[in-house]
């Protein structure tokens, strides 16, 4: 009786817990957060997560998919000014709503932006819009308002050159701001929303402000 | 069937089971892998992704022995007969390919408990990332995964739920049958269910898959490969659906017992026989659907994308052209289950027998007439939306039609309170406000407000949860004595049946409150002033779960540890199913019973007993 009891219940339990675990993957927020820095956001913006310049991730399961780097997971403090780094690889991409190409919910409601002009020259300058046509990817969180265009790379520009894009932002109170890029670059996929856009770690991702 | 003559000479030549079975599936999956990127229709491999479901589950079929027969009638070699029920009578018939009908209707039962812990694991998991109001437990992009895995998998399990186990196992012996028309049909419509749950439990390797049940294009043309176990997995559904369907039809029709004529058939079968008309008739529109899809996301054709000429109306009105009769599908055995329960217990009558299959056939008919009340606000011509909200309202007339049947059998009865019954009369408290509030869904103005909120999530787990799976569970303690030959211990199943109501009531009667605070479906974060509320209903849900634990509790102990012997007729009801003895012998009945009587005759002066079955030890009819 006792050996069938634990038997049962034994078979139970490693059913009951297998299934849990099989289902409970999804509980798992999957990249870890970026952290060490206190008021600063360093990020990389690259076309193929492969063969980025600064972080690449050679073992990524899609090495040829659009991300940024390190990861998308960012813990910041409550209340605070983030300043924000990105290093700006990919080329343009072009935004289907051209009131997109504003900035919005920064400090200043401005961007400095060094990039290449047409002729391959490098420039700088502090921009509130941008050419619709040339964003590679929007850095937007809906939540706190915020919302960048990131300029693409010149195609005149020379190879592995970076626009860099600083700006910052002021935070509220903790919590968990869903953020999404908001061009619809996911190459390869039907109107270009699937693949990258969709999977947390690559295009999407979650500011945490504690 | 298998003489004995062909018995003695057969030839083994490789073992038949599910173990065959998966060493075959294996590399038949790797083999579609390779044939898919080998034509390379799609970087993202959609292609071998579906090819690789598609072949491996062909060659589980194969492996379990669904080839044996074939073979042998197109070529004339010697292969292993599949077991027969009078060969075979060990516990290992129940992990082989049977053509019993009693054996189909367990193994339909156990795999379908096992899915649904898997659902219902999937739904705890999602009240627990719903206990805090932003998404700090499940992030924004795993939520819709886990949403799309529980609903998928309760579909597949409410589709079949109760026709698989208790049709497949009831009907042949409610109509006075050995067998059902199409065994290997039979056998089929079982065999696809455990590569659908497995196809569709895969797609988490591929990320899962973000459209929730409906499969809306273009979401799920962009979604990743985890959409092709559910375009897979759905279309196996739909193919035991219409093997189901047209076997019971068949089954039905042609097979019942000298004397069983059309008005002593027993409401359940009636249930049962409106059910498959709409699951022959609907789920190829469904399979379709499913296969248009799978071609958009392969081959690169654009059915439903509209950019390039196609249009995703198409997909919705495909999809709920099959999707609202489906969910008729769901819940017209069950009211067959409480209609045929509830005058046994009531030792009436079955009161307006007669007008019951006519309202079993008035839903049945109408679900075909009422699909775009899905689409209320999707865009469609606002012309068509009276028509629409009519013919759904309709609807609840035949539904109240069965209420009043079932009702009407009730008045002045000395019911006599037992689990099936207290189960019964759950069904009809909550099924009564799940109807009423699809009342509500069904007016245009209310819906356009409701829509895509958690008062329609509440409303259709009142009808689903509260009604089929109230009724399923009325099933088991009823039929589960005469399936197991072990009775069910009544206390443990009466503190589940109040735990269960309670819970139930208590976890999803607060969501319409929450709909109608514009709480929507399928968010993983909510407005935080909500979170009192999502809170009592997510440890409500926990008590849910907790009451299913004590369901599966009760059936271990009472199968493992006491297996108290049922006698042949526990509840000494007069249909035929119960004059039989338990469990039922392998042929079901010595010789072809002849029917004389109806089977809700209580109480009624010299009635006489059921059926003429021959001399056979049974039990007496209940009187």
């Amino acid at each position: 009786m006792l050996r069938r009891v634990s038997f049962v219940a034994a078979g139970a339990v490693i059913v009951v817990i297998a299934m849990v675990a099989f289902v409970g993957l999804f509980m798992l927020p999957r990249p870890g957060p970026l952290e060490g820095t206190t008021t600063k956001l360093h990020l990389e913006t690259v076309g193929a997560v492969g063969a980025a310049l600064e972080w690449p991730r050679s073992k990524d399961p899609h090495p040829d998919w659009v991300g940024y780097l390190p990861t998308t997971t960012w813990r910041v403090p409550a209340n605070s000014t983030i300043q924000v780094q990105i290093d700006q690889e990919d080329s343009a991409t072009g935004l289907r709503n051209p009131f997109w190409g504003k900035v919005f919910g920064t400090e200043g409601g401005n961007m400095h932006v060094a990039f290449f002009d047409d002729k391959g020259n490098p420039q700088e300058s502090d921009m509130t819009s941008i050419d619709p046509t040339q964003a590679a990817h929007t850095f937007a969180i809906p939540d706190l308002g915020v919302f960048v265009p990131l300029l693409g790379v010149n195609a005149a520009a020379p190879a592995n050159s970076t626009n860099v894009i600083t700006f910052s932002f002021k935070t509220k109170g903790p919590g968990r701001y869903h953020w999404q890029c908001f061009v619809p670059c996911g190459a390869k996929t039907i109107f270009g929303n699937g693949g990258p856009m969709q999977t947390i770690g690559y295009m999407g991702g979650t500011l945490i402000v504690v | 069937m298998v003489s004995p003559a062909r018995v003695s000479e057969r030839r083994l030549s490789i073992p038949n089971n599910p173990i065959t079975g998966i060493l075959l599936a294996i590399p038949a999956y790797f083999v579609g892998i390779w044939l898919g990127t080998l034509f390379g229709l799609n970087d993202e491999r959609n292609t071998g992704v579906i090819l690789g479901y598609v072949f491996a589950t062909a060659a589980f079929l194969a492996g379990v022995g669904f080839l044996n027969y074939p073979l042998e009638r197109l070529f004339g070699w010697r292969v292993t007969p599949i077991s027969d029920p009078d060969e075979n009578r060990g516990i290992g018939r129940f992990f082989r390919l049977s053509l019993d009908h009693k054996v189909i209707g367990i193994q339909y039962l156990v795999t379908i408990l096992l899915m649904l812990l898997f659902g219902g694991i999937g739904a705890m998991l999602i009240r627990t990332s719903l206990l805090v109001p932003d998404a700090s437990i499940t992030p924004a992009g795993n939520y819709l995964p886990l949403i799309g895995l529980h609903s998928v998998m309760m579909i597949f399990i409410t589709s079949a739920v109760i026709v698989g186990p208790f049709g497949n196992y009831l009907v042949p012996l409610m109509i006075g049958a050995r067998r059902m028309a199409f065994p290997r049909l039979e056998a089929l419509s079982f065999w696809v269910v455990p590569p659908a749950a497995v196809i569709l439990a895969a797609a988490t390797f591929w990320g899962g898959f973000p459209t929730g049940w409906t499969g809306y294009p273009p979401l799920s043309e962009q979604a990743l490969q985890g959409m092709d176990s559910y375009i897979v997995g759905f279309t196996l559904i739909a193919v035991a659906l219409v093997s189901s369907g047209v076997n019971m039809l068949a089954t039905i029709i042609g097979l019942r017992a000298p004397g069983m004529t059309w008005t002593r058939l027993p409401i359940f079968v009636w249930g049962i026989f409106t059910t498959s008309i709409l699951g022959l008739l609907a789920a190829p529109v469904l399979a379709a659907a499913l296969t248009m899809l799978a071609m958009d996301r392969s081959v690169q054709t654009t059915f439903f994308l509209a950019s390039n000429g196609g249009s995703n109306y198409l997909w919705e009105n495909l999809f709920w052209f099959f999707g609202h009769p489906e969910v008729y599908i769901f819940i017209l055995p069950a009211f067959g289950i409480i209609m045929e329960i509830v005058p046994h217990f009531a030792r009436k009558p079955l009161w307006g027998y007669r007008t019951g299959v006519v309202g079993l056939f008035g839903v049945a008919l109408l679900s075909w007439f009422v699909w775009q009340h899905h689409l209320f606000v999707s865009g469609i011509a606002p012309v068509l939306r009276p028509f629409y909200m009519l013919s759904t309202e309709l609807i609840s007339i035949p539904t109240g039609i069965i209420f009043l049947v079932t009702l009407g059998t009730l008045w002045r009865a000395r019911v006599w309170f037992t689990v099936p019954m207290l189960f019964c009369l759950g069904f009809l408290f909550n099924f009564l406000i799940g109807g009423i509030s699809g009342v509500y869904l069904s007016d245009v103005p209310t819906d356009v407000t409701l829509h895509g909120s958690y008062f329609s999530m509440a409303h259709f787990h009142y009808t689903i949860m509260g009604g089929e799976i109230f009724a399923l569970m009325a099933a088991c303690y009823y039929w589960l004595p005469k399936m197991t030959g072990k009775m069910l211990s009544p206390t443990i199943g009466r503190i589940h049946f109040w735990t269960m109501f309670i819970a139930f009531n208590s976890t999803f009667f607060p969501l319409f409150l929450a709909g109608l605070l514009n709480m929507p479906r399928r968010v993983s974060t909510y407005d935080p002033s909500l979170v009192g509320l999502n809170r009592w209903v997510s440890i409500s849900a926990y008590f849910l779960f907790a009451s299913m634990v004590l369901f599966a509790g009760n059936l271990i102990y009472s199968w493992f540890f006491v297996a108290k012997p049922a006698v042949a007729n526990p509840w000494h009801a007069r249909s035929l199913e119960w004059q039989v003895p338990t469990p039922p012998p392998a042929r079901n009945f010595d010789r072809v019973p002849v029917i004389v009587a109806g089977p809700y005759d209580y109480g009624i002066p010299n009635a006489r007993p059921v059926a003429d079955l021959g001399g056979m030890v049974g039990a007496t009819g209940g009187g």
